[in-house]
C-alpha cells in the first residue's frame, strides 16, 4: 500500500480578479521531507500554503495533506497540521502562557505540557509576559511554539525566520530539525537561500504563480552553470575540442581560457586531459545566483 | 482543558461593552430614579405636551414612575447599548481579520461555525450585562427615593430589552462577515440602528408615520407595557427571530469567504472596477 504524500497539490489554481495566484500547480511533497518553497514575493507561496489551511479555497484544483482533502476534510488536515504565518500577530493582552493555553484549548487540550516548558526554555521565552510586549524575534518564538503545540505531523511555515537576526534563526532552526528528525515534514516559504542550502532537501521553485522547478538542492546545484578559467604551461590550445565537451568559451587570454559549463565537469577535464594545464579554477554558483536565473529566466542560466 | 475558548475569549474583549455599558445604564437608571421626585413636584399639574407623553409609549405621564422611566431610560440607553454591541459584533470576525489574529484561530482544528457561534455566545453574555445592569441601579435608587414601581418590572423590561440588543449585535456580525472592512459594517449597523429608532421617535409624534413604527426593531421592543400593564413577552421576544436569521447568515457568509492574510485594511476601492495600468511609453 502506497504511503500518503505529507502534501499533494493537483491543478491547483487559484485567481483574485484578474490575477493569476497560482497556476496549475502539481506538486508532492513526501512525509518526513524538509521542503523549501521558494520565490519572489507575489509568486504564490503563501496562497498555496493558505489553501491548504482552507483559509481561501482554490478556483480549480484540490490539495491534499495526508490524504486528507485541504477543503472537504479541513478539520483532519488541520489537526495534523502546525502553522507559522509570515505575518504573524498575536493577542497583545494575552501573556504568552494564556496564548497557549487558548490554543491548546482549541486543540481540545491535547498538548503536552513538559515539551512546551522544554520549548520555551531552549527558546528562552519568557510565557509569562504579555505578547504585545514581546520583541519580533520573541513573538516569532511564541508563533513556532504555537506551530509545534500538538506535534503536528506536518509543520507549514511561512517564512518563519523572517526579520530573525541570526542566533534567533538558529534556534529557530534547531527546534524544527529536531522535529523534523522525529519524523514531522516541513513545508516552508523562505527567501533566506542559505537557510534553504543548509536545511533542505527538495526545493520548490514558484514564479508568477507556476511552479518552475523541484528538485533537489544538490541536484539543482550540480545542474547549474559554473564558471571554469583553465591556465596552460603555454599559448591556449584552440576551443573547439573543449566546447564539444559541452563548455562553452567565454572569454580567451594568451595562456587562459574561461568556460562556462552546464552539469558536471568530467567531460571538461578529459579534454583537457591532451593539454599541459598548469591551473584550473572552477566557482560553483550559489543558490542565490541559481534561484535569482529561475526567477528571472524561469529557466537554468 | 477551558471549555468554549473562544466564547471565553470573545466576552473577555468584549468586557469594555460589559463593563462601560453596564456603568452607563446602571448609573443613568440610578440618575434617573433618584430625579424622580424632582421630575414629579416640577411637573405636578401641569399639561404637558403630547411629545412627552408619547415618548413613554403606552406607560403614562412623565409624573408617573413608569411614565418617566419609559421616556427618560428606556427611550434612550438601548440605543447607546446597541452602538457599544455593534462594536462588539463587528470585532468578532472583521476587526480580528483586521487585526491579523484571524488566520492564526481558523488554522487551527476548528470549525468557522464554530468560531462565530462561540462568539456571538460571549458577545450576548456582554450585552446581556451591559442592558441588565440598570435594574441594580433602579433598585438602589429606590431605597433612597419614593419610586413606586414594582422592581421585578424594572428588571424584566431590561431582560427584555436584550433581543433588541442582540438583533443589532448579529446584524453587525454579518456586516463585519460580509463588508470589506470592520469601519463600514460598523457605520452601516449604526445607521441602520439610528433610522430605526428616528422611525419610532418619529412615529410617536407624526400619525402618519405610525403604521411605520411596526417596520423597527424598537416598536416590538416597547418597554412601556411591560412597565405598567400586562406583560407580552411574546413581542419583544420576537426579535429573536431575525436576529437568529442574522446569525444565520453570518454563518453562511462567513463559511463561504476567504480570510485576508495578516493585518489588512480594504478600502472602498476593492469594490470598483479596476482599470487596467497605462502601458509605459
Amino acid at each position: 500500500m502506497s504511503t500518503s504524500a505529507a502534501i499533494e497539490t493537483r491543478e491547483l489554481t487559484r485567481t483574485f480578479g484578474d490575477v493569476v495566484a497560482l497556476d496549475r500547480m502539481s506538486l508532492r511533497v513526501e512525509q518526513g521531507e524538509i521542503f523549501g518553497f521558494l520565490g519572489p514575493n507575489g509568486a504564490g507561496k503563501s496562497t498555496t500554503i493558505r489553501i491548504l489551511l482552507d483559509l481561501i479555497r482554490p478556483t480549480s484544483g484540490s490539495a491534499s495533506v495526508l490524504g486528507f482533502d485541504c477543503q472537504r476534510e479541513s478539520m483532519e488536515v488541520r489537526s495534523r497540521i502546525g502553522y507559522l504565518p509570515g505575518d504573524l500577530r498575536l493577542y497583545g493582552g494575552l501573556t504568552g502562557q494564556q496564548t497557549v493555553e487558548l490554543f491548546a484549548s482549541l486543540r481540545n487540550g491535547r498538548v503536552d505540557d513538559a515539551y512546551v516548558r522544554e520549548l520555551a526554555s531552549e527558546m528562552e521565552l519568557d510565557l509569562g509576559k504579555k505578547a504585545s510586549t514581546y520583541s519580533k524575534g520573541n513573538r516569532q518564538k511564541l508563533g513556532v511554539l504555537l506551530a509545534l503545540l500538538g506535534r503536528p505531523q506536518v509543520l507549514l511555515l511561512d517564512e518563519p525566520t523572517s526579520g530573525l537576526d541570526p542566533l534567533v534563526q538558529r534556534t529557530v532552526w534547531d527546534v524544527l530539525r529536531r522535529e523534523a528528525a522525529r519524523g514531522a515534514t516541513v513545508f516552508f516559504s523562505s527567501h533566506v537561500m542559505s537557510e534553504v542550502e543548509q536545511t533542505c532537501e527538495r526545493v520548490g521553485i514558484l514564479r508568477e504563480g507556476r511552479l518552475v522547478a523541484v528538485e533537489p538542492v544538490v541536484a539543482m546545484k550540480a545542474r547549474a552553470l559554473r564558471h571554469v578559467e583553465v591556465s596552460f604551461a603555454g599559448e591556449a590550445p584552440p576551443a573547439d575540442p573543449l566546447v564539444v565537451a559541452g563548455a562553452k568559451e567565454i572569454r580567451r587570454e594568451r595562456a587562459t581560457l574561461e568556460f562556462e559549463i552546464t552539469g558536471e565537469i568530467d567531460p571538461l577535464l578529459k579534454a583537457l586531459a591532451a593539454y599541459h594545464v598548469v591551473d584550473l579554477r572552477t566557482e560553483q554558483p550559489t543558490l542565490d545566483e541559481i534561484l535569482l536565473a529561475y526567477y528571472r529566466h524561469g529557466v537554468t542560466a | 482543558m477551558t471549555r468554549y475558548p473562544i466564547a471565553r475569549k470573545a466576552f473577555w474583549d468584549a468586557r469594555v461593552t460589559a463593563i462601560g455599558g453596564g456603568l452607563l445604564s446602571f448609573s443613568l437608571a440610578l440618575m434617573y430614579v433618584l430625579m424622580f421626585p424632582w421630575v414629579q413636584d416640577a411637573f405636578e399639574g401641569i399639561e404637558l405636551p403630547a411629545i412627552y407623553e408619547s415618548f413613554g409609549g403606552g406607560a403614562g405621564s412623565i409624573t408617573e414612575p413608569a411614565g418617566f422611566l419609559a421616556t427618560e431610560y428606556f427611550s434612550f440607553v438601548p440605543l447607546v447599548i446597541i452602538i457599544f454591541a455593534v462594536v462588539a459584533g463587528t470585532a468578532a470576525t472583521a476587526g480580528e481579520e483586521s487585526a491579523g489574529t484571524l488566520d492564526l484561530l481558523l488554522a487551527q482544528p476548528v470549525t468557522r461555525r464554530r468560531v462565530v457561534l462561540e462568539k456571538a455566545a460571549g458577545l450576548t453574555a456582554a450585552v446581556s450585562v451591559a442592558v441588565v445592569a440598570g435594574a441594580p441601579g433602579a433598585w438602589i435608587g429606590q431605597l433612597i427615593v419614593d419610586f413606586d414601581l414594582a422592581p421585578w418590572r424594572i428588571l424584566l423590561a431590561m431582560v427584555l430589552t436584550v433581543p433588541l440588543v442582540l438583533l443589532f449585535l448579529t446584524i453587525a456580525m454579518f456586516a463585519g462577515a460580509t463588508l470589506p472592512n470592520r469601519a463600514a459594517a460598523v457605520v452601516l449597523t449604526t445607521t441602520a440602528a439610528v433610522a430605526g429608532y428616528v422611525l419610532q421617535t418619529l412615529g410617536l409624534l407624526v400619525t402618519q408615520l405610525e403604521d411605520a413604527r411596526k417596520l423597527t426593531p424598537f416598536y416590538w421592543a416597547e418597554a412601556s407595557e411591560v412597565l405598567v400593564g400586562d406583560i407580552n413577552p411574546f413581542r419583544p421576544l420576537l426579535l429573536l427571530v431575525p436576529a437568529a436569521a442574522a446569525l444565520i447568515l453570518t454563518l453562511g457568509a462567513f463559511e463561504r469567504r476567504d480570510i485576508a492574510s495578516g493585518a489588512r485594511e480594504v478600502g472602498w476601492r476593492r469594490w470598483l472596477p479596476r482599470r487596467k495600468p497605462a502601458q509605459a511609453a
